[in-house]
């Protein structure tokens, strides 16, 4: 990325991080994006998988569920702070991503994503079975976050606190995605994506790179799931719900694939719906389901398809 | 009950690239037109955009006319019933299907009077070896019978025209014979045939005319016995041969 | 335990399970789609059903009449939708259009019918009947007779109609069909339309035995996708037989193990098997068989 690039870059992470501020700073602001910052989060790691893999992984709620789950029965039950409460939810994803990537190694498309998404349920009903895991009435009483190191204090319980932290977080993982799509094995993944006979003859095992991209993929929502748990304070069987992996969904896609911000601009959209102009639960998921189905119904490729002149970040995976 | 083909300015385009461009062309009620040229010159292109059909996505614009009538972007299934039938290259017959049950949809009862019907006994009259196979599915039938119960097929819909994607590719040179002697029977009795053949040597056998096309462009037209000796076809001839 | 009642249960779930997927298998086999918003087209059939007797007052088998009509409307709504994807080809989406369709009957059905749990009141339900050291009702008995029906009827309609034959020509290749002057649009309307009339007709004989929520269907969909893999894709004699037995092995896990965790457990019954056998998901030969 050019010098001028970079700057900008910067310019609008450092605007980004005063924009509750900019848009009023009331609890409900401060709210909306905190819980804007920490989806998009979720929905960047289904966005490696779809955009970059080309596989729908339908899975992703029941790895952010994890790091949510992980992150809260190791602060509730063994009273371990934010930290080891993060690596948990780390582990406790990649362990799972690595269940469900050894089963679905050899499988494509519509058989991949129907295992992921039957995973998913199976999550869900052993969740709420599951008295170690709270069974159907979840867990409860997570404490505010503290990642306080020595005497640098880092603690967030009400709304406005969260936000540096789950601003962190979506800057951490957006970078973290830019790096990855021009990494080694971002390209070996758009190369196995386009064409697998092509990537084989040069020397790239498609079933290992894929492993290994749902490896990457599952802390990303991990991590989301984790912050999650700490916001809400509460976990519970509702973060297997598909509103969830319709979000997801829907986010990655409405904006087109493979834009480095469109899991983002697509994640606000949603939110800021449901925020602002919420009709109601079921409301919220008719307009969800209705917005997926219309974005890929006449708009395919994306919004941004839409936009005469495209010079945005990852077009080069525009002929998907 | 033949009909009259006629191509005005047709082109066709795959995604960026034009495959075929042909400004006119026209079969004559109840003759035998062949199609030839090289690989890649477009013949498969040119017939499947008559019938408006293909498995992949074309663009086509111009015009197709069959009896003076413009059938340009109609959909494939109604230019069916309306008596223009296309064989397609490679797969013709539905492998899970008996022979029976391949050859059961006949045309609609009213249909234009005239058209010469075709029903199961005169299909296994003109195919023999059908009848015997009648209970196999398609799967299990050689290449040769698959390509007999693909024309067969498209005779019962009753066509007027009748257009035919490379028959031959791997048949046995008796197989090749048999099958154009009899689509030249059927064109004796009155049907329309457009023919795509590789096989130019066979084709000239059984054609009234020969259209050479290379590039997607119609490059020499003319009755079979001026363009046997058009040095173009001779090269077609040894550049195209056997599929 | 009583064994003999386990075996009788498990082929009455059995059933349950066979009929619920049959619709999948054909959209599957035929059309090659995944249908995502099948769990949530369930609970619509119940809840219609549910709600059109208590609005109405006809009772029950006037109520399933219904809700299969209005599953096959939302079947064939779901068909228009996906038309213009289908023309693109562009299988991905086609999925995820489902999945968002099943939000929107979720969403829908919450805003219609509420998020309480409610009861589908089948008449049968209640009447048991003994036989020996085994009991089961009515209704049970309702649930695989009709489900036997309607697999004999599919078996028939596929082999020996013209609309079967088109239906299997459809599976194998849609652009030859069109070449056979089929319309083929027509085909996949006819089979949308049995996916959402099946779905929704399973779930009437079914739902009555425990209460309905607005979000359930979820189990319904590992159940359906498990057996429509075990027994081979597009199989629809398959299905019938995958689906008894899956019966069978739920009833027995869950009086030998635990009758919570029997979707998990069937989940794993499928990893097992696809481990085995990979070329179970590929679509079978035996389209219609």
């Amino acid at each position: 990325m050019s010098a001028r690039r970079s700057l900008l870059a910067l310019a609008v992470a450092v605007v980004g991080f005063f924009l509750p501020r900019l848009l009023g700073g009331s609890t409900l602001v401060y709210d909306t994006l905190v819980v804007i910052a920490i989806f998009s989060a979720m929905s960047y790691g289904l966005d490696i998988v779809l955009s970059d893999l080309g596989e729908i992984s339908l899975a992703h709620t029941a790895f952010f569920a994890t790091g949510a789950y992980a992150a809260a029965i190791l602060a509730v039950r063994y009273g371990q702070n934010a930290w080891v409460a993060m690596a948990g939810a780390m582990v406790a994803s990649l362990a799972l991503a690595l269940v469900l990537g050894l089963i679905t190694l050899r499988t494509r498309e519509f058989a991949f994503s129907l295992v992921t998404y039957a995973a998913a349920i199976v999550c869900m009903n052993v969740a709420s079975n599951w008295d170690f895991l709270g069974g159907s009435d979840g867990i409860v009483g997570v404490p505010p976050l503290d990642l306080s190191i020595g005497p640098i204090r880092l603690t967030a319980g009400q709304s406005f606190e969260f936000w540096p932290y789950a601003y962190a977080l979506l800057l951490l993982t957006i970078y973290f995605v830019y790096r990855f799509r021009r990494s080694s094995l971002g390209q070996a993944a758009l190369m196995v994506h386009m064409n697998p006979r092509l990537a084989t003859m040069c020397g790239l095992d498609g079933n290992r790179v894929r492993l290994k991209v749902f490896l990457v993929s599952a802390p990303i929502s991990a991590l989301a799931g984790w912050l999650y748990a700490f916001q809400r304070a509460y976990v519970g069987t509702d973060l297997f719900d598909t509103y969830f992996l319709v979000l997801m969904l829907t986010s990655v896609i409405i904006a087109g694939r493979g834009l480095l911000l469109g899991p983002l601009m697509g994640t606000a959209l949603l939110i800021s719906q449901k925020s602002f102009a919420s009709l109601g639960a079921y409301g919220d998921k008719l307009v969800l389901g209705a917005v997926l189905v219309a974005a890929l119904c006449y708009s395919p490729r994306g919004l941004a398809a839409l936009w005469p002149r495209r010079r945005l970040a990852g077009a080069e995976k525009e002929s998907a | 009950m033949s009909a009259r083909l006629e191509v005005e300015n047709l082109r066709v385009a795959y995604g960026a690239s034009a495959a075929v461009a042909v400004d006119h062309l026209v079969v004559e009620p109840g003759t035998l037109a062949a199609v030839v040229g090289a690989n890649g010159a477009g013949k498969s292109t040119l017939v499947n955009a008559i019938a408006n059909w293909s498995r992949a996505e074309p663009r086509i614009e111009g015009a197709v006319r069959m009896d003076g009538e413009e059938i340009t972007g109609r959909p494939a299934h109604q230019l069916v019933k309306r008596g223009l039938q296309l064989v397609p290259e490679g797969r013709g017959v539905f492998m899970g299907l008996t022979v029976e049950e391949n050859l059961r949809d006949g045309a609609p009862s009213g249909a234009d009077p005239g058209r010469r019907t075709y029903s199961f006994e005169d299909v296994y009259e003109l195919f023999p070896r059908l009848r015997e196979r009648r209970t196999m599915a398609g799967g299990s039938l050689s290449g040769g019978e698959r390509q007999m119960l693909a024309v067969g097929r498209a005779l019962r819909m009753a066509p007027k025209a009748l257009l035919l994607d490379e028959p031959s590719i791997g048949l046995a040179p008796r197989f090749v014979s048999l099958l154009l002697q009899t689509i030249r029977t059927l064109v004796d009795s009155g049907l329309t045939v457009l023919l795509v053949e590789q096989n130019v040597r066979a084709a000239m056998q059984v054609t009234d005319v020969v259209h050479l096309l290379e590039r997607g462009r119609l490059i020499a037209s003319g009755p079979v016995e001026e363009m046997r000796d058009d040095p173009r076809i001779v090269e077609a001839y040894l550049g195209g041969g056997h599929g | 335990m009583n064994l003999l009642q386990q075996i009788v249960n498990g082929i009455i779930i059995g059933h349950a399970y066979a009929l619920v997927a049959v619709g999948w298998t054909m959209l599957l086999g035929a059309a090659r789609l995944v249908n995502f918003g099948h769990g949530q087209m369930y609970m619509i059939g119940a809840f219609v059903a549910w709600w059109f007797m208590r609005m109405t007052g006809l009772p029950y088998p006037v109520a399933v009449l219904a809700a299969i009509l209005v599953g096959a409307l939302i079947g064939a709504i779901m068909q228009r939708l996906l038309m213009r994807l289908t023309l693109s080809g562009d299988l991905v989406s086609l999925m995820i259009v489902t999945l968002g369709f099943g939000q929107v009957l979720e969403g829908a059905a919450g805003l219609t019918f509420g998020a309480r749990p409610q009861t589908l009141t089948s008449p049968f339900q209640s009447l048991t009947l003994h036989f020996g050291p085994v009991w089961f009702t009515v209704q049970d008995v309702i649930l695989v007779v009709a489900t036997i029906v309607v697999f004999v009827a599919l078996r028939l309609l596929l082999n020996a109609t013209k609309f079967g034959t088109a239906v299997r020509m459809v599976a194998e290749d849609p652009a030859l069909t069109r070449l056979a002057g089929i319309d083929i649009a027509r085909v996949y309307m006819g089979i949308f339309a049995f996916e959402g009339a099946a779905v929704a007709f399973a779930a009437t004989l079914v739902a009555p035995r425990t209460p309905i929520l607005t979000s359930m269907g979820f189990d319904q969909v590992v159940t359906t996708f498990v057996v429509v893999v075990l027994g081979g894709i597009g199989s629809v004699g398959g299905s019938y037989v995958a689906g008894v037995c899956l019966g069978l092995f739920t009833a027995l896990f869950g009086a030998l193990v635990s009758p919570a965790y029997t979707t998990a457990a069937m989940f794993v019954l499928l990893i097992a098997v696809m481990a085995l056998r990979p070329g179970q998901l590929a679509a079978s030969a035996n389209f219609a068989r």
